[in-house]
């Protein structure tokens, strides 16, 4: 299964190892880094969950299972969360980078960010008046 | 029901017949109240403001007053504006709270041609037409236009024009030398006005307290595009100074305390600078104020969130150009200190080892 991001819905930009992830329609944010910034960067790339366990096993070192688990649960969440959706449009290969000395696995988590989507929705749809005009809270 | 309304839900699925009923209406309103035309210069573009009847004219205008530029024949953008009490023209209303997105989106009426888009806060209309360089603005009364909306001015309309050239309206404060400028970024009550206007206090050149226009090319730019400040009165009251310049102290015990610098220190006004580095504002705690090094993402993350939170239809074009810029130029976090006299040196400090990106 291939996943590509949830265009227009979704913006994400990366730096410094870091990415954050805005969800336009909930005012939600996320933020990821270590190997959730890298599977991120996989997803983008529309790699495959077998593939990008692959990719992060060949990094990493621990238990495959774990990892194989754990990348499940991550793209899972992020697909809950609807950052992003299944496509059947096969990943484009990229240069990865040459391996180098694996270092331990730490499971991809990602930070939820809600404080702009709680000014958002401070100033809630109202219904509407008489006149057309939305009536505003008392 | 009206027949104006009937017709406008029957065409529901049809922005470009919104789109025209909205010019009906305009017309409506300028018939019976008279139009009165303002041309505007920002960042390079001419804008042309047609309002109907005189009541929107001195609550918007004094925002735009540095732009100012003579009337042209064919500007890049017209607006035309009104209000439905002085017109007694409504517009269209076709839209229910199911049709109404997060941030005032109203994707029913729209499509990549036409934005649209209600601002439930005060009660405006704003829908824009980019193959025609038209677009509209209603409100319902001038009475709805809180400080905030008179600060900065028709924002949703010109952040969506703008945008198509490039130009992307942020969440900033500005302030500069003769030849650059610092970008002051972070969330609501960071200390972006208060610092802005420590600078304009100082002698330094000032383009916005929280709201300007950002383009990268060739080099990263700052726009003055609103030459306004607004700050609670109590803070207000930092800056003895600038209290007879207040334009709204019958409203300042429920709104910020509104003033226009080009009113009183037009050569202050930059109307635009190259941005030599950004400061996330910080209110330290401390007397002394001082630049710490910052993490380019926590700053990006306040920097784009602050900037998207009340933007509606922001796209994925918008955080790239941020985010470039955030990786062009040097990025601190500026510890406000409580000796406001002591914030312009940190920032002319700033400015000049800076130098040019």
């Amino acid at each position: 299964m291939n996943y590509r991001l949830n265009r227009p819905r979704i913006a994400n930009e990366t730096i410094d190892n870091e990415t954050i992830i805005i969800d336009f329609d909930t005012g939600t944010y996320y933020s990821l880094q270590g190997t959730a910034n890298q599977i991120w960067l996989l997803i983008q790339q529309q790699w495959s969950i077998m593939q990008i366990v692959s990719q992060i096993s060949a990094y990493s070192a621990g238990d495959g299972e774990e990892i194989e688990a754990a990348v499940r649960q991550f793209i899972g969440a992020l697909v809950q969360a609807e950052v992003i959706v299944e496509t059947v449009a096969p990943h484009v290969p990229m240069a990865t980078p040459p391996q180098t000395q694996k270092v331990p696995f730490v499971p991809p988590q990602f930070e939820r960010h809600t404080d702009i989507q709680d000014l958002l929705l401070l100033d809630p749809i109202h219904e509407v008046a008489q006149s057309g005009w939305p009536l505003r809270k008392t | 029901m009206s027949a104006t309304h009937l017709a406008a839900t029957k065409q529901k699925t049809d922005p470009a017949a919104f789109c025209a009923l909205i010019g009906v209406a305009y017309q409506a309103a300028s018939a019976k109240s008279g139009t009165i035309t303002y041309t505007y210069c920002i960042a390079g573009y001419t804008v042309r403001l047609c309002f109907a009847g005189p009541a929107l004219v001195p609550l918007l205008t004094p925002a735009l007053a540095h732009l100012a530029v003579p009337p042209v024949t064919r500007p890049d953008l017209t607006l035309c504006l009104w209000d439905s009490a002085s017109t007694g023209v409504q517009p269209p209303f076709v839209w229910t709270k199911a049709d109404v997105a997060l941030r005032g989106e109203l994707p029913a009426f729209s499509n990549e041609q036409i934005l649209t888009a209600v601002q439930t806060d005060v009660n405006a209309l704003s829908v824009l037409d980019h193959a025609q360089q038209l677009g509209f603005f209603c409100i319902d009364s001038v009475h709805s236009l809180r400080a905030y909306e008179r600060a900065a001015p028709l924002k949703v309309l010109l952040h969506w024009w703008l945008r198509a050239r490039g130009l992307v309206m942020i969440h900033a404060g500005a302030v500069g030398l003769a030849d650059g400028a610092v970008l002051i970024v972070g969330k609501t009550g960071a200390g972006k006005s208060t610092t802005t206007l420590a600078c304009l206090n100082a002698g330094l050149r000032y383009l916005s307290d929280d709201r300007c226009l950002l383009s990268l090319a060739p080099t990263p730019q700052a726009y003055c595009i609103y030459n306004s400040a607004k700050l609670h009165l109590a803070q207000m009251q930092c800056f003895p100074n600038l209290l007879p310049a207040v334009g709204n102290l019958a409203e300042t015990a429920t709104e910020k305390a509104l003033i226009h610098v080009h009113a009183f220190a037009p050569a202050q006004v930059a109307p635009h600078l190259p941005i030599r580095a950004i400061l996330l504002a910080h209110v330290a705690g401390t007397t002394a104020t001082a630049l710490a090094p910052v993490s380019r993402m926590a700053l990006l993350r306040d920097f784009v969130a602050s900037t998207l939170v009340y933007q509606p239809g922001a796209v994925q074009q918008e955080v790239e150009l941020m985010a470039a810029l955030v990786r062009q130029v040097p990025c601190y976090q500026i510890n406000l200190g409580s000796d406001l006299a002591g914030i312009p040196q940190v920032i002319a400090q700033a400015i000049q080892q800076a130098g040019p990106s």
